[in-house]
């Protein structure tokens, strides 16, 4: 990963051109909603993916980055719109410069060219991740588990195992459909054996006592038993013309035709009604829910589609897309469909069941039409035809919606009727072949004899290969499952160990922000194949997905500290780069301290680049030392892009406006900064202020009770120091009290609540060198309050937040002073 | 493709998840140690193995397959 140093936009989204000095620090962007915030970050995503989600993500239909990337007036100049990245990677210890142009996104210059700073830049742009907006965060919280389970694993670089789990469960169910399909060629030429033998069920017995009529008629000794290697035929000498195999034989075709007579007159069995009920009545639903049909639709669409990508662009409409992304793009419309996949799993075994009926049937009337060609004159075929025709349609139907589930209608109407009993006029050509059979002249007895022998061993033959193929493919099919168990198993287990680590970091962090309250919050991730459920705890009542109780700011903060627990484990020490695109702007001013801690604390090596719309939102940042940096943006025009007010520091902002003889200007900025951060030493202190139920504090109602508590909160600590018996803190502690005290009396700030005529409202009218006095005034007294810790500088804060106070220290922990009473 | 390059692009975790898949194959009686053998080697490529290459390394393995 990179740390920016310089960011140079021209002609991109909103901007017209704007150069940005990060100096791989980190660095804060504000401004409000429309001027720019974002282009920058769309901006920084293009340069190092050549992609801008926004113009390419979910609800993007239309919109294209060629077309649309470029500033509104170079809109048929995309190659006007270029974006030029310089950075660290720090891992390499090399510097590097990235410049992409919109004229051609997928083509990017990197220098210097080495193989292994453009491996660091093509790892960004296969995981845009480093950028995280408010839009997705909650993708990783409010999401279904299945769709939670594939972002995370592709922000853990895990997608090869989800794609893996695809790949045996796509083998999986192929071998589950040949082992149908085998099962039904199995049961088929159990029927054919039957029939031909005239028994109601295979029963070794049964078949050796049929069998053995048939030998005795021939005078042959009977079978003893019946193996594989059994021969209905052995010792049947061959008849006249035996060589040549004859099309009908009188016994065996009455026996099929009786079968298929006895099976139409019995009416459709229960089993096959309860199956195809079912199914229609499923097929059906899905035909009348115009949404659960678009899905399946889409879904079996969708799954042809992922098939059929084998280069950089749509297999449908040649839109230029990386295969990779197409893919992840597909997928993710995929996984919106999981309750469909749960429906179509019943299905199957429904309409699997009616295909095993289907094709007896087939086979049946097949053999009916054979027969009656055989005849002379031949039995009228056309009616029977038609009937074979409307079974195989209903096979095919069946069979292709299973292939593909989009193909809905034909399988709904396959299953809508019965098919059982043919046509009268059907029904009549199978009774006028039963008796044009059954007026051929009989053969002999042995004749008889000799062709049901002939038939049936035909048939058992074959009934023993389909057995053995459909044991086979049962076996197989079982180790299949097997293999898919093993791996689910597996995966569970390594991934549960992985989330477990991420979900105590997710925790902490989460702890980290919400201590006030959520003291013993913890989050519990449960991996299950394809799933990824996410569970925390609401104020120790157990555990629930994080929508169910908790508020909106709540959710944003857990979606923070997710995406950052997940970074940390992906990228380990490499995780030196993130863009957080006004993430947290529902948290509220108590946490904001504490996000900034977490991030400054927690990921000292990593370079964040914050956006926000909120001003004072980004002073948080500052104060608390998590940004040095930033760029405010004052507004936005579309000839001239954002207007760019810089405040890289207050102080220096104020000077100017005394340099230039402003002093109102000057009054203004440093009261605004004063107010604001009394705000944050009132709360830090936790000082003593007057209520006020509209919530709005101006400069006099909390600066002058601000500098009273520190005052007493040094006093505190003096006197503890004094008790403990620690000396050197006990003079350090005085020696502060002391300077704070000569200070405070120079802003002449605790006078306000006392005099309010002497106040703050008087500087505008002061001259600029008294002015100048207390602005320096100020600027020495907020340093008193402050870690002396250059690398710190934060101001100091009291803990516990409630109850009794016990210590006031610093972010980094260079100050720790002990406040709470000796005694 | 040399060994090397077949385990390009593979993480730790997914290297170790087919470490803990295999020792589970193995431990099932079920299942052939050469078509184990032939699976590993599959899944150890870069490259996601397809459902039509998995359906060769367990049932039909070419003839001049090494293992």
């Amino acid at each position: 990963m990179i740390r920016i140093k310089t960011i140079h936009i021209e002609e991109f989204r909103g901007v017209r051109e704007l150069d940005l000095d990060l100096d791989t620090m980190n660095f804060g962007i504000c401004g409000p909603n429309g001027t720019g915030k974002s282009g920058v970050v769309d901006a920084i995503e293009f340069c190092l993916t050549g992609d801008v989600t926004r113009l390419s993500g979910q609800g993007s239909a239309g919109l294209s980055v060629r077309t649309h990337a470029p500033h509104v007036d170079q809109h048929d100049h995309p190659e006007k719109a270029n974006v030029t990245i310089t950075a660290d990677i720090p891992s390499l210890g090399k510097a590097v410069k990235i410049h992409r142009s919109v004229k051609d996104p997928r083509k990017v210059k990197i220098t210097p060219a080495d193989s292994d700073v453009k491996g660091v830049v093509e790892d960004l742009q296969m995981h845009p991740e480093f950028a995280l907006s408010r839009r997705e965060i909650v993708k990783y919280i409010i999401t279904p588990p299945g769709k939670r389970s594939e972002d995370v694993q592709n922000l853990l670089r895990l997608e090869h195992l989800e794609k893996l789990r695809k790949s045996l469960t796509t083998f999986n169910n192929k071998r589950k459909s040949e082992t149908d399909e085998a099962e039904r060629n199995r049961r088929q030429a159990e029927t054919d054996l039957r029939n031909a033998l005239k028994v109601d069920k295979l029963d070794r017995a049964l078949v050796l006592e049929k069998v053995n009529e048939k030998r005795e008629t021939l005078g042959l000794q009977a079978l003893m038993e019946l193996t594989k290697d059994t021969s209905f035929k052995a010792g049947v000498a061959a008849s006249k013309g035996a060589e040549v195999k004859p099309a009908l034989r009188k016994a065996v075709a009455l026996a099929d035709l009786s079968a298929l007579q006895s099976s139409i007159k019995g009416g459709e069995p229960a089993v096959l009604v309860k199956n195809r009920q079912a199914a229609k009545s499923v097929l059906e639903k899905l035909r009348a829910d115009e949404q659960a049909l678009t899905l399946m639709r889409r879904h079996g669409f969708i799954k042809t589609g992922l098939e059929l990508i084998t280069e950089d662009a749509c297999p449908l409409c040649d839109k230029p897309w990386r295969a990779v992304e197409l893919r992840d793009h597909l997928r993710r419309k995929l996984l919106s469909a999981e309750e469909i996949e749960q429906l179509l799993e019943k299905l199957r075994a429904n309409i699997n069941a009616v295909l095993q009926s289907l094709s007896e049937r087939i086979h049946a009337v097949e053999r009916a039409i054979q027969y009656g060609q055989s005849l002379k004159p031949p039995v009228q075929q056309v009616l029977l035809a038609a009937y074979l025709k409307q079974l195989k349609n209903a096979e095919i139907a069946l069979n292709d919606f299973l292939k593909d589930h989009s193909r809905v209608e034909p399988a709904a109407q396959a299953v809508a009727g019965s098919w059982w009993s043919p046509t009268t006029e059907q029904q009549a050509r199978i009774d006028e072949c039963h008796t044009a059979v059954k007026a051929l002249p009989d053969t002999s007895a042995e004749d008889e004899a000799r062709d049901i022998l002939s038939v049936a061993q035909d048939r058992y033959e074959k009934l023993l290969r389909e057995t053995k193929t459909a044991r086979e493919q049962k076996a197989r099919s079982a180790i299949a499952q097997k293999v898919l168990d093993h791996y689910n198993n597996s995966c569970t287990a390594v991934l549960e160990g992985i989330y477990d680590q991420v979900a105590n970091d997710f925790s902490r962090y989460y702890r980290v922000i919400n201590r006030e309250d959520e003291e013993k919050f913890a989050g519990k991730l449960t991996s299950a194949p394809a799933k990824l459920s996410f569970d925390v705890d609401f104020y120790g009542r157990g555990l629930f997905p994080p929508g169910a109780y908790h508020s909106e700011g709540h959710q944003d903060g857990m979606g923070l500290c997710l995406y950052l627990a997940l970074m940390k484990h992906t990228l380990s020490d490499k995780f030196t780069f993130a863009v957080l695109d006004d993430v947290l702007m529902s948290v509220d001013t108590g946490h904001r301290r504490e996000v900034c801690r977490l991030l400054k604390s927690e990921f000292p090596n990593t370079q964040f680049i914050l956006t926000t719309h909120d001003r004072v939102w980004l002073q948080y940042m500052k104060t608390e030392g998590l940004i040095v940096r930033s760029q405010s943006f004052g507004g936005w025009t579309i000839e001239a892009g954002p207007r760019v007010w810089d405040d890289h520091d207050i102080w220096t902002e104020i000077q100017g406006a005394l340099d230039n003889d402003d002093v109102a200007k000057a009054a203004w900025l440093l009261r605004r900064y004063l107010e604001y951060t009394a705000t944050i030493l009132a709360d830090n202190l936790r000082s003593r202020v007057e209520f006020r139920g509209d919530g709005n504090y101006d400069l006099g109602d909390l600066l002058p009770h601000v500098l009273k508590e520190w005052r007493k909160r040094l006093e505190d600590g003096e006197k503890s120091a004094a008790y403990w018996k620690r000396n050197d803190e006990k003079e350090a502690i005085a020696a502060k009290r002391v300077k704070a005290k000569e200070l405070i009396a120079k802003t002449n700030a605790e006078q306000w609540a006392i005099n309010p005529s002497v106040h703050f409202n008087e500087w505008a009218n002061l001259q600029r060198q008294e002015f100048q006095e207390v602005v320096g005034a100020f600027k020495e007294l907020l340093e008193n309050l402050r870690c002396e810790n250059k690398g710190c500088k934060s101001y100091l804060y009291v803990l516990p937040r409630r109850g009794e106070a016990e210590e006031m220290r610093c972010n980094c922990g260079t100050t720790n002073i002990n406040v709470k009473a000796g005694t | 493709m040399t060994e090397e390059d077949d385990l390009v692009g593979l993480s730790p975790t997914v290297l170790h998840v087919i470490e803990q898949f295999v020792i589970a194959m193995r431990a099932d009686d079920g299942i052939q140690d050469d078509a184990i053998d032939r699976l590993e080697k599959l899944m150890r490529k870069g490259a996601v193995a397809k459902p039509d290459e998995i359906n060769a390394a367990l049932f039909d393995p070419p003839p001049d397959s090494e293992i």
